[in-house]
Parts: C-alpha cells; sequence; structure tokens
C-alpha cells in the first residue's frame, strides 16, 4: 500500500525528516511513536501534501504511484486520509454540507456519480450511530466552537463517511479524556479491515491499549531507529525514550 | 468612595510634585556663543562657517533651505500647533571653548559642562564603567563635547564620532549616504533641519564588524531661545552589527523649544542595525507651559539581502511630538521593528507611530506600540504599513494598545494598512481601555499604595517593549516612566 | 469644484425644473451649493477618497448596463417604494403601521444636515452636493402598529444611466416600532443621502443591496440617529460597479442604544468600492460593532474603513471593529483602516483588521478531503463573506 523509501524532508527550512524508510501493507495497523520534535507529524504532513512541508529527497509511492506528485485533493480521492492533530475551524461552513462536497468530489474524481442528499444523509447519520456521537454535529458549522475532544471526534467521523485505503491519524488521542478516547478507538476498530491500513501517531502507548497496532516504530531525530511489535510501546512508556538515543 | 480617596491623594501629590518631577530641568551656567536669533541665508552661511565646512555641504543647505522656503506648514492631523516663528529661533548655540572648534580631550571642556552630564547620569569619563561598556558621544546644544572609546573603536575600524567630525574625516562617506534615507524636500522639518542642522553623531560599522560596545549619544539642550537641529547618520556595512542608543534632555522653561532632528540609518547585506531612544525632553509644567517641541524625521534604509533595523523607544517627553521612525524594506529578507512607548501627561500631545514599507520579497515587519495616556494630554497612535506589488510573502504584525488613566486625556489609533500584492499577510490588533479594575484590587489587596500600583500594572504593560531596550536603557526607562507617571490616578 | 458643478448642476435643472419646494428647503439647497462652489471636488489627498478615483464621478457616458431588468427578491407582504426618473412609485395600498410622503413636503424640524468643521466639510463634498441638488424622495414613517417582519422596500430604478440622479429619503421610525427596510439598487447613476431617524427603543434591521454591474456608479450617505434604547443592524452587500463610495454615519444621542453593521464588499474588474462607518459614543452605555469582509479581484480597489469616536464622560462605551480583507489576484488592492479615537476612560475599545489570501491552513485542509482547489477557495471566500452577515 505505502512505500517510503530513503526519504529526507523538510518543513519549512528546518530539515525534519533523515533518511526515513517505512514499508505498510493493505490491513495492517502501524504505531509510530517518538519523542517530541522527531518529526512525527512532519511524516504525516509530507504524506497528506501540506504547503511548506517539501521531500528534499527519496520517494513515496502508493497503491504503485507516486505520492508526492499528486495534488492533496488527489490523494484524497485515492484514499489516503490525515486525521489532523490540530484540526482547524471553518465558520460558516457547515459539516453536512462540507462531508457532502467532499465525498461526492472524491466520487467525481474516480469517475463514480454524486449521492443524492437523501442517501448521503441517510448514510452519514447511520455512521453517526454507529460512532456513539450526537447528530447535532452535522448543522454545526466545521469545528467553531468545538472543544478539542469534540475536533478530534469530527475527524474520525469524516474518516468514517469517506473511508479512506490509508488513514493517518496524528496525534488523536492527546487531549482527550478516557470516554473520547474509547470513542475514537472504537471508531478506528470499526474501520478496520484487509484492504485498510492505518498509521497511527502518537506519543502515548495509552491509545494503543484500545487500537492494537501490528507494528510499533520509533521515530527520533527523522528516521526510525527501532520497529518492534506492542511490546515494543510498553517497554518506551516504562523507561522512555533516553535509551533509544544512544 | 475610592473617587473620594483618588481626589485626596491626588491634591496631595500635585503639592508635592512640582520641581521633583523632572529633575534634568536645571540650567547650567556657563558662557555660549549663540548666534543671533533669526533665518536667512547669511545664517545658514554663518552655520557653515562656524564648522568649517566644505562647500559642497553648504550647498547643500543652501539649497534645503531654498525648498524650505516654500513649502507649507504641516497639517497637523491630530496636534494643536500653536505658529512657530522661526525668526525668533537661534540656530546655533555652543559653550564658549578654549579650543577653535570640538574639543579634542574632556580636559578641553567646561568643567561645568561636564558637571551636567554627571548630573544626568551620562558617563563621560572612561574610567567609569557600567555594567556594559558604553561609547558616549554627547552633544551640548549644538556642538559635540567628547566622544568616548574611540581608540578601541578604531582599532576594529569603526568610525564613531560627530556628524561635524565626519565632514571633515570621512566625506566621502557622508557624501554617498547623506540625505538617502530622508531627502531635503521629505518634509518641513527634514527641509529645515537640512538647512540649519548643527551636529549630531556619525556611526560606520566596516564589512564584518560587531561593534564591540554599545554606542550612545546624549543630547542636551541648554542655551534659551535656540533650536535644537541635530543630524545623525549610521551606515552599517554588510555583515555588521551595531546598537546606538540616544538619550535627551533640556531644562525647564516657560518658552518652547524646538528640536527637529533628522536620523538616517542604512544597513546592507546581512547588517543589523539597532536604534533605542529613551526621550525625555522637558515637557512642559502642569499647566502645559513651556516644553519641547519634538519634530523628527527617523528613517532607516534596509537596503541589502537580510538586513535588520530595529526601532525601540520610550517617549516620555515633549511637549508635542511628531514622530514615525520608520523602515524601508527593500532588501529581499529584510526586516524591520518597532517598538515604543509613549507616555503623555498633564498637556503634553504625542502623535507617533511608525512606516514599514514593504518592497522586497519574504520582508517582515513587527509593531508593538503601548500608549500611556495620563492627564489632560492627547496620544495617538498612527501607522501605516504599505506593500508594494512586487512584495511576495510580505508579513506584518502590529500591536498597538493604550491605557487611560483618567478621564480628561485621550487615546487614539489610527493605524493604515495597504497592501497591493496577494501573498502578504497583514495583521493590526489593538485595544483601548483604563487600567484593568481586577489588576488593580489585585495589587491593593497585597497592600501595594494605589500610586505604586499603577506604577507596576504600567510597567508589566509595557514589558513587551521594555525588553527590546539593551539593559542600560531598561532601567533608565523604568524609572523614567514612574516619574512621568507621578501624580496620575486612575 | 466649478467644473463638476456647472456639470451636475444643469443636469438636475433639466432633469425636474418644476417641483415645488418649500422656501426653507430652497434656502437650504442653494445654501449648499453656494458653500460647494468655494470647495475643491473630491481628490485623493482626502481622506475619505485617497483610494477611490474621484475623477470617475464626472465620466461622461458610463458603460452601458446589459441586465437593466433585474428582478430582486421581495419580500412577501412588503411595501414597495419605486424611486424612479419620474418619480415615486407606490406599487400598492399602505397598509396602516406606515406612511409615505414625498421629501418635499418634509416638515422643516426634521431636516438633517450634518454638522461638519471644515475639514470635514470638504471630505463629505460628495454628500453636500446631494443637498444642493436632491431633486426627489420619500418620507417614511413607520410606526409601532407594524407587525413581526414588517418590511419596506426602497427601489432605486433610475433608467437614466448617465446622469447623476440626487436622491434624499428619511426614514422615521416612531418609539418602540420594529421594522425591516431593504434599500435595493437596481439601475442608475445614483447619490442618495439617507437619514434614518430610531426613536427610543426602535429596532430596525436594514439591508443594503448594491449589486452593480461594471459601468454603474453609486454613492450614498446613510445617517442614524439613534434615541435611548434603540436597535439598529444594518447589513450592506457591495459589488461590483465602476464606483461605489459608502459612508454610514451613526450619532448615539442617548444611552444604551446599539448598533451593528456588516459589510461584504466584492470588487473584480476594475471597480473602486469605498466602504467607510464612522460612529460617534457622545453618551453613555452605548455599543457598536462592525464588521466588514471584503473580497478584491482583478483590478480592483477596496477601501475598507471603520472609525469610532468616544467622547469624553461617554462611559460604557463598547466597540468593536473587525475588518478582514482578502486579495484574489495580483493587480487588486485593499487598504483598511481601523480607527479609534479615545477621550473617555471607562471604555471597551478593540479592533482587528488583516489583509491577506485565503488562509492556507484551511484551504489545505479541505483539499486534503478531496476538494479541489477552484472548489475549497469558492467554499472558503462564502465562509469569509459568511462572518459579515449579521442578519
Amino acid at each position: 500500500m505505502l512505500e517510503i523509501k530513503d526519504i529526507f524532508a523538510k518543513a519549512g527550512d528546518k530539515e525534519i525528516l533523515k533518511n526515513l524508510n517505512l514499508s505498510v501493507k493493505p490491513g495492517e495497523v502501524h504505531a509510530i511513536m517518538g519523542p517530541n520534535g522527531s518529526g512525527k507529524s512532519t511524516m504525516g504532513n509530507l504524506l497528506a501534501g501540506m504547503p511548506h512541508v517539501t521531500a528534499t529527497s527519496g520517494s513515496v509511492t502508493y497503491q504503485g504511484k507516486d505520492l508526492l506528485q499528486m495534488e492533496p485533493e488527489d490523494r484524497a480521492a485515492e484514499g489516503v486520509f490525515l486525521a489532523f492533530q490540530y484540526p482547524v475551524e471553518i465558520p460558516g461552513v457547515n459539516n453536512m454540507y462540507f462531508l457532502r462536497t467532499a465525498y461526492n468530489a472524491q466520487r467525481k474524481h474516480r469517475g463514480e456519480e454524486n449521492l443524492d442528499s437523501a442517501s448521503f444523509l441517510r448514510m452519514v447519520k447511520e455512521k453517526i450511530k454507529q460512532l456513539h456521537m450526537s447528530d447535532d454535529l452535522l448543522k454545526r458549522p466545521v469545528n467553531v466552537g468545538f472543544s478539542g475532544g469534540e475536533k478530534k471526534r469530527n475527524e474520525v467521523f469524516q474518516m468514517a463517511v469517506l473511508e479512506p485505503n490509508l488513514a493517518i491519524m496524528d496525534e488523536t488521542d492527546s487531549g482527550l479524556d478516557i470516554d473520547a478516547l474509547r470513542v475514537v478507538a472504537d471508531g478506528v476498530n470499526q474501520l478496520r479491515s484487509p484492504d485498510r491500513s492505518f498509521i497511527i501517531i502518537t506519543h502515548y502507548q495509552r491509545l494503543l491499549d484500545y487500537i492494537e497496532p501490528d507494528f510499533v516504530h520509533v521515530l527520533v531525530d527523522g528516521q526510525i531507529v527501532k520497529s518492534g511489535t506492542k511490546k515494543l510501546a510498553l517497554e518506551l512508556e516504562e523507561q522512555g525514550y533516553g535509551w533509544l538515543e544512544n | 468612595m475610592s473617587e473620594l480617596n483618588t481626589n485626596v491623594v491626588e491634591n496631595q501629590l500635585v503639592r508635592e510634585r512640582a520641581s521633583q518631577r523632572y529633575k534634568e530641568g536645571f540650567v547650567t551656567d556657563i558662557k555660549s556663543i549663540t548666534i543671533p536669533p533669526g533665518l536667512n541665508e547669511d545664517t545658514i552661511r554663518l552655520i557653515s562657517k562656524k564648522k568649517n565646512e566644505p562647500e559642497w555641504l553648504l550647498e547643500y543647505r543652501l539649497n534645503a533651505y531654498r525648498h524650505w522656503l516654500t513649502m507649507p506648514t504641516p497639517d497637523w492631523a491630530k496636534l494643536k500647533v500653536p505658529e512657530i516663528d522661526f525668526q525668533a529661533i537661534s540656530y546655533y548655540s555652543s559653550p564658549e571653548t578654549k579650543a577653535a572648534n570640538a574639543p579634542k580631550s574632556l580636559d578641553e571642556v567646561d568643567p561645568r559642562i561636564l558637571e551636567t552630564y554627571e548630573k544626568l547620569g551620562v558617563p563621560l569619563h572612561e574610567r567609569e564603567r557600567l555594567a556594559g561598556v558604553v561609547a558616549v558621544d554627547a552633544v551640548f546644544d549644538s556642538v559635540s563635547v567628547g566622544t568616548t572609546f574611540r581608540k578601541e573603536l578604531a582599532e576594529v575600524g569603526v568610525i564613531f564620532c560627530s556628524f561635524s567630525e565626519a565632514v571633515k574625516d570621512h566625506p566621502e562617506i557622508v557624501k554617498k549616504y547623506l540625505s538617502t534615507v530622508v531627502s531635503a524636500r521629505d518634509n518641513y522639518f527634514a527641509a529645515l533641519n537640512a538647512a540649519v542642522f548643527s551636529d549630531g553623531s556619525f556611526v560606520y560599522i566596516p564589512k564584518g564588524v560587531r561593534c564591540p560596545m554599545e554606542l550612545s549619544t546624549y543630547f542636551r539642550i541648554n542655551a534659551n531661545h535656540t533650536g535644537q537641529f541635530e543630524r545623525t547618520l549610521i551606515v552599517a556595512e554588510a555583515g555588521s552589527y551595531v546598537s546606538y542608543l540616544e538619550g535627551c534632555t533640556a531644562p525647564m522653561r516657560d518658552e518652547n523649544q524646538l528640536h527637529a532632528a533628522v536620523v538616517e540609518l542604512v544597513a546592507m547585506d546581512d547588517a543589523t542595525i539597532k536604534y533605542s531612544t529613551v526621550q525625555n525632553w522637558y515637557p512642559g509644567d502642569e499647566n502645559g507651559v513651556g516644553g519641547i517641541y519634538n519634530f523628527v524625521t527617523k528613517r532607516g534604509n534596509c537596503l541589502g539581502k537580510n538586513s535588520k533595523i530595529s526601532w525601540t523607544q520610550v517617549e516620555t517627553g515633549s511637549a508635542i511630538t511628531w514622530k514615525y521612525p520608520s523602515c524601508i524594506l527593500r532588501g529581499d529578507n529584510s526586516s524591520g521593528e518597532f517598538y515604543s512607548v509613549a507616555l503623555t501627561n498633564n498637556y503634553q500631545q504625542a502623535d507617533t507611530g511608525t512606516k514599514m514599507i514593504h518592497i522586497g520579497k519574504n520582508t517582515k515587519s513587527t509593531i508593538i506600540t503601548k500608549g500611556i495616556s495620563v492627564g489632560k494630554s492627547q496620544n495617538s497612535y498612527r501607522g501605516i504599513v504599505r506593500v508594494a506589488k512586487g512584495a511576495d510573502n510580505a508579513r506584518n504584525f502590529s500591536q498597538c494598545d493604550s491605557l487611560l488613566i483618567g478621564k480628561e486625556c485621550g487615546a487614539h489609533t489610527f493605524p493604515y494598512t495597504e497592501s497591493a500584492n496577494m501573498t502578504a499577510t497583514l495583521e493590526h490588533e489593538a485595544t483601548t481601555s483604563k487600567i484593568s479594575e481586577d489588576q488593580m484590587n489585585y495589587c491593593l489587596q497585597r497592600g501595594i499604595p494605589e500610586e505604586e500600583a499603577i506604577s507596576l500594572i504600567v510597567d508589566g504593560f509595557c514589558k513587551q517593549v521594555f525588553k527590546e531596550l539593551p539593559m542600560e536603557f531598561a532601567v533608565e526607562a523604568k524609572a523614567l516612566l514612574d516619574v512621568s507617571l507621578e501624580g496620575a490616578i486612575g | 469644484m466649478a467644473g463638476l458643478k456647472i456639470d451636475w448642476l444643469a443636469a438636475a435643472n433639466e432633469a425636474n425644473p418644476e417641483l415645488n419646494w418649500p422656501a426653507w428647503m430652497q434656502a437650504k439647497k442653494q445654501s449648499a451649493l453656494e458653500n460647494l462652489s468655494k470647495l475643491p471636488g473630491p481628490h485623493r489627498k482626502l481622506e475619505l477618497w485617497r483610494y477611490s478615483d474621484a475623477a470617475r464621478l464626472q465620466k461622461v457616458e458610463l458603460a452601458a448596463a446589459v441586465n437593466m431588468d433585474r428582478e430582486l427578491p421581495i419580500t412577501e407582504g412588503a411595501v414597495v417604494i419605486n424611486l424612479t426618473a419620474k418619480g415615486i412609485d407606490l406599487s400598492q395600498n399602505l397598509p396602516n403601521w406606515v406612511s409615505i410622503k414625498p421629501i418635499q413636503e418634509l416638515p422643516e424640524n426634521q431636516w438633517f444636515e450634518l454638522n461638519v468643521t471644515s475639514t470635514l466639510a470638504k471630505e463629505l463634498v460628495v454628500q453636500s452636493l446631494n443637498q444642493g441638488l436632491f431633486t426627489h424622495g420619500v418620507v417614511v414613517n413607520v410606526s409601532a402598529a407594524a407587525p413581526k417582519d414588517a418590511t419596506v422596500v426602497l427601489r432605486y430604478d433610475i433608467a437614466e444611466a448617465n446622469n447623476w440622479s440626487y436622491l434624499r429619503n428619511v426614514i422615521n421610525l416612531a418609539a418602540d416600532t420594529k421594522v425591516i427596510i431593504d434599500e435595493q439598487f437596481v439601475s442608475g447613476r445614483i447619490n442618495v443621502v439617507n437619514h434614518y431617524n430610531v426613536a427610543n427603543n426602535g429596532h430596525l434591521t436594514r439591508h443594503q443591496h448594491n449589486v452593480l454591474e461594471s459601468g454603474q456608479q453609486h454613492v450614498s450617505l446613510q445617517y442614524f440617529s439613534l434615541a435611548e434604547k434603540s436597535f439598529v443592524q444594518s447589513q450592506s452587500r457591495h459589488e461590483s460597479g465602476d464606483l461605489q463610495h459608502h459612508i454610514h454615519w451613526v450619532d448615539f444621542n442617548a444611552e444604551n442604544a446599539e448598533y451593528r453593521s456588516g459589510s461584504v464588499n466584492k470588487a473584480g474588474d476594475n471597480s473602486h468600492i469605498a466602504d467607510i462607518v464612522v460612529v460617534n459614543h457622545a453618551f453613555k452605555n452605548n455599543v457598536s460593532d462592525v464588521t466588514h469582509r471584503s473580497l478584491a479581484d482583478d483590478s480592483a480597489q477596496i477601501f475598507n474603513n471603520a472609525k469610532a469616536v468616544v467622547a469624553k464622560g461617554a462611559d460604557g462605551s463598547e466597540i468593536i471593529q473587525d475588518l478582514k480583507n482578502i486579495l484574489l489576484s495580483s493587480n487588486a488592492k485593499i487598504a483598511s483602516k481601523p480607527e479609534l479615537e479615545v477621550y473617555a476612560d471607562e471604555v471597551v475599545a478593540a479592533h482587528g483588521s488583516t489583509i491577506g489570501a485565503l488562509d492556507e491552513q484551511v484551504l489545505f485542509f479541505l483539499r486534503s478531503r478531496g476538494i479541489g482547489l477552484e472548489q475549497a477557495k469558492a467554499i472558503m471566500m462564502v465562509s469569509f463573506e459568511q462572518e459579515a452577515v449579521i442578519c
């Protein structure tokens, strides 16, 4: 599904990723952990196509295509989804309208027909129910007045509607209490399937109690220094990152 | 209830205040040579002759003067300026000294002048070192009376001397840069200054040199019925750095004295000029009588790539202040900064601000101003941020806050922002309010008396600006603010 | 001002030579014209005309409007007043809560003119011209009997495209009256001055719909006087046109009133739009909240200005100014000026102004969800505008 090879990348003028390598197969859940400043978010932002984040060398292949050559909207239509660490607010644009526009735009890109409003509404309401979220979310403008937790849950909701092939979650658990965490984890687990891959970027191993990863990687100073299983996450939790930096 | 207490305390303090307030208000009793008042071509020739200036400089003055005659007096935006009688001012005054012109060492300077500077706390003797070493140029009325640390500076190639000396010793540099930033036609007072400027400071930092110490000039007006028209030029060659401080004081007098200065800064590639001012010209008494008219044109040209010019000012003096230290951001990636605290009390009027003109690409400007109005004063911030068509990715951020202390004063904010470039981002925020009740009550509850509380809160209000000042100045600035706030109860 | 005056004066005399003006009104017009003869025409050195090409005011021929017959939405049951070249045309019988008279029947004590200093007189030259040359208008009196959602629509529909039409209206809201007033520009080259007089506890919702075609011009002065506890919310939409120059001038005449203003300015091609709001807080406890959103494209220019003056003793005044501007092309220009003149200390005054492009992060977010660049921009512009739609 995704092949990151020898990537060097910078955010603005700063070199962040230094020789990053990662391989993700369909159906796999990879957790990325690491100290602050190691480049976790930059990795997610690079994959999504954020402005001012550029690769200086290396390649990223997604489903056989050169991902870095694609515009952000095309990456989305091909099934890449980034759940943001700090979701933006968009006053005056309500969630429903926004989601329907995004959904249909992606369908159009894939040569599919628009889904009519009624069917879309039905589908969306069903998903909201499955996520145990309230449907007055739909009437509100995107993230305006949402608490941190609500914004993160909105991200998961969008993911559920857009059904990506590769979902990258950037510290979705930060700032969440246990209940909110459970909702997010449930949402992700409901979406797990053999065709779908997840990259879960997290600072604490807590989320991994709820979303069991297949692989755990540790990112330090812009590259992956150690890979392992869930056990690695527990070790890190106990011992911190210090021992890895040697 | 607190209003009652307020009035009682206010009256007490007003009675105590009088001469305490402006401790720099003394007059130095020395013999000065002052040319008769009046302004015409002969006056200018006289000034030029007294300073032994070369022909080209006299021509420059005369051209400026002739142009000045054609200019209308400026239309004061928010200032009430009584008509100035330019013929009643004397345009040159210097202490009588044994030496023909500038004293060559402090021994040649009248000891009473040295005493003046001592009283003002200005270190003219190199033996007196502060926590950091500061080289000082002292300008008394129209002449520079001494510059310290010249040898040490010369060793690294830094030239720091009076403007008059620079004209003699480094005419090529002066000729190259004089008026390139503020032309003699720029505005009414710039033209007047170009015609009659007396002295000022000249600084030249050669390529790659980081000036080893802070440079400062203390301007002191002493003789009466004179105006001071100083001219300062600072040139920083590629890769250099200099931090320059300017301090100003004048005696307490009933008449209004005119101070019309011009400061030009030029920064080349990768050069940085930091210019700090603590302005404490006599502000007039509590009835608005007397005080300096401070009409200054200060501008910096960020000529080179990655150049940086930073203006920091604490303005507490002058009866009327009209000044807009500005930056022209020509070089790509250049940046300009303006940090200001302007306090007005009694009948003072201040109309001050900045102009940031973005011309090159990726330029940046930061404006942080704090205005404090007390008494019956009027304090205005006037700023222009202009982004030209080609100024791609220009970034500007301005924050202008005003504090009103009392019910008789005014605080005004007039920020103009203009952009002709779609990739530029300009942001401006401002608030105007009085000291928050919450903050006040908090201090009072902690046993801090009202006056002190105001002082504390104002200090906190100004913190963002104070931290940009070189340490020596920061301490002086805070003390100055305290003194200027005396008698202000919100 | 000479050139300007002669052209317009002649045209005005031609248009309506035989209206009956009461002597006092005639005197006011005459004195305005006399004052004007001493003043220069509007030019770039004036604050209020610095960013608009005032020379356009004197264009002899404007580009023909293509779509003269625009049907703008009109609320059902609204009272519609058509201001046409021939005069006033009322579309229906009037309900009991509103009375409409021609401007000539304005009682002398309801006359309004701005009391201006000499500096301001120069700035407001175009508006003074209206005082000298206005040919018709209405006096609308709305009473407290107005039902919920009562609406009055003023349509400016003057077929004559090239010559200036000077209109002057007075709208009086009696105490405790709640009404919606819609002003809609349909056609013409209009210079209009309106006085909205809102009495105690009056509640006015006002819409100003000025969507012009590329050659058209429209200048206006909307003057609001607010009595105790009154409430005014004014929504303006200024789009396109050759030249639009609008001044909202607000006077609080008592305490505890509120003025809210939302403005959407959209200029493309070569349009010049100036949107100026001046609020005078002379009394205690009044609130003013001005929100402008402006978008300039192609070679257009927009001037965005909000000024608040708080007099000494006007304690409890609250002022908010929120001006945001976006440049959509490399030849467009925007100037933004929020101004505060404060002489009282018990105030809460804040303003913010930004000029820039569409928020990059939000744009990226939309695209990351599959929405193409152009569509994402369009959504953001709608969202941006929405912030200034207050009613």
